[in-house]
């Protein structure tokens, strides 16, 4: 088991993570625990016990830290990975459902003011798609968070002061 | 101003209202009015004049009757039809939203129960789709269909039980 340091990886850097390295799963791991929209490119990892590690850590604090052997990169690349893509397409569709029933629901306005009969009929008054969406909650990307941290050994690093 | 008497027409009856007729326009009032998603040929109409409308009369089979003329084929074609399409556009974005949202929840869930490391997760539970579409109380087609209803003069004549 190798723990891997997650930093930031500063804007001018040109260092990469390869593409299905233990390295690569590491950052994608922590963009997925940080839950703050950044890129699995916005981030480097290095081996805890490498120079690079120590290097970077002169320079910034880690992130995260991830504790990865091969059979955990496997859980990430098979399981992990498709689930979480499965979450974004939920938030997807949650998003355009949202606009598809307001847009739905703005024709039919446009179409009530624009009629002589019809300009007096209110139907949609009661359709409160702002307050429907209010309600929605998707607790299990926490739950799956969590599910996340606890597999792969995740740990966190706040900068205090 | 003309009277229409719109009765069951049941699937094996043979008849059928002529396309783009009067009498067919008055079935499609009456679907309205029912606000159920009948068929084209779910309604058979007859003028109040035309033999068979006495006849249904006696048979006690009379839905409804409305009342058309041409400036109400008008209203029809030009205001009535295009808001019926919009309300139908609202329908149909609800229901391609809920469906979206549900097989998307679903995929999830199972391919957490489908794998040893993720089986306690769930998706569809935590999200309260039900909840979430009851708040968009769509009642566009109640409305068009009391509006339709004062229009054409609609008289229901007995409990629709479909």
């Amino acid at each position: 088991m190798i723990k891997y340091l997650i930093f930031n990886k500063s804007q001018d850097s040109v260092k990469t993570n390869v593409p299905g390295s233990a390295q690569a799963v590491a950052c994608e791991i922590a963009r997925t625990v940080e839950m703050k929209g950044n890129t699995a490119n916005d981030f480097i990892a290095y081996p805890d016990d490498s120079s690079e590690a120590t290097f970077e850590s002169l320079k910034a604090f880690p992130l995260f830290s991830v504790e990865l052997d091969q059979q955990k990169i496997d859980i990430w690349v098979n399981h992990a990975q498709p689930l979480l893509e499965m979450i974004d397409n939920v938030q997807d569709a949650l998003g355009n459902a949202y606009s598809m029933i307001a847009g739905a629901v703005q024709d039919l306005e446009s179409h009530c003011k624009s009629s002589e009969l019809f300009s007096d009929l209110d139907l949609t008054s009661d359709m409160d798609i702002d307050r429907a969406f209010d309600y929605v909650e998707t607790p299990s990307e926490d739950a799956f968070v969590e599910k996340i941290i606890e597999l792969f050994d995740v740990s966190s690093f706040e900068v205090t002061g | 101003m003309t009277k229409y008497l719109i009765m069951e027409n049941p699937p094996d009856s043979g008849q059928f209202n002529e396309s783009g007729s009067r009498e067919e326009l008055a079935c499609a009032i009456a679907k309205v009015a029912s606000m159920h998603e009948y068929s084209a040929d779910h309604y058979i109409a007859f003028a109040v004049e035309n033999p068979q409308a006495s006849w249904a009369f006696l048979k006690d089979s009379v839905k409804y009757t409305v009342e058309i003329d041409d400036e109400r084929v008008e209203i029809w074609n030009k205001e009535i039809e295009p808001l019926l399409q919009n309300a139908e556009r609202v329908h149909d974005a609800i229901w391609e939203a809920y469906s979206n949202i549900f097989d998307a929840a679903e995929e999830f869930d199972n391919a957490c129960q489908n794998s040893r490391h993720f089986q306690d997760l769930t998706l569809s539970e935590d999200l309260a789709l039900d909840s979430i579409f009851e708040n968009i109380d769509n009642t566009s087609k109640f409305e068009i269909s009391e509006k339709v209803d004062e229009i054409f003069e609609v008289e229901t004549y007995s409990c629709d039980s479909n």
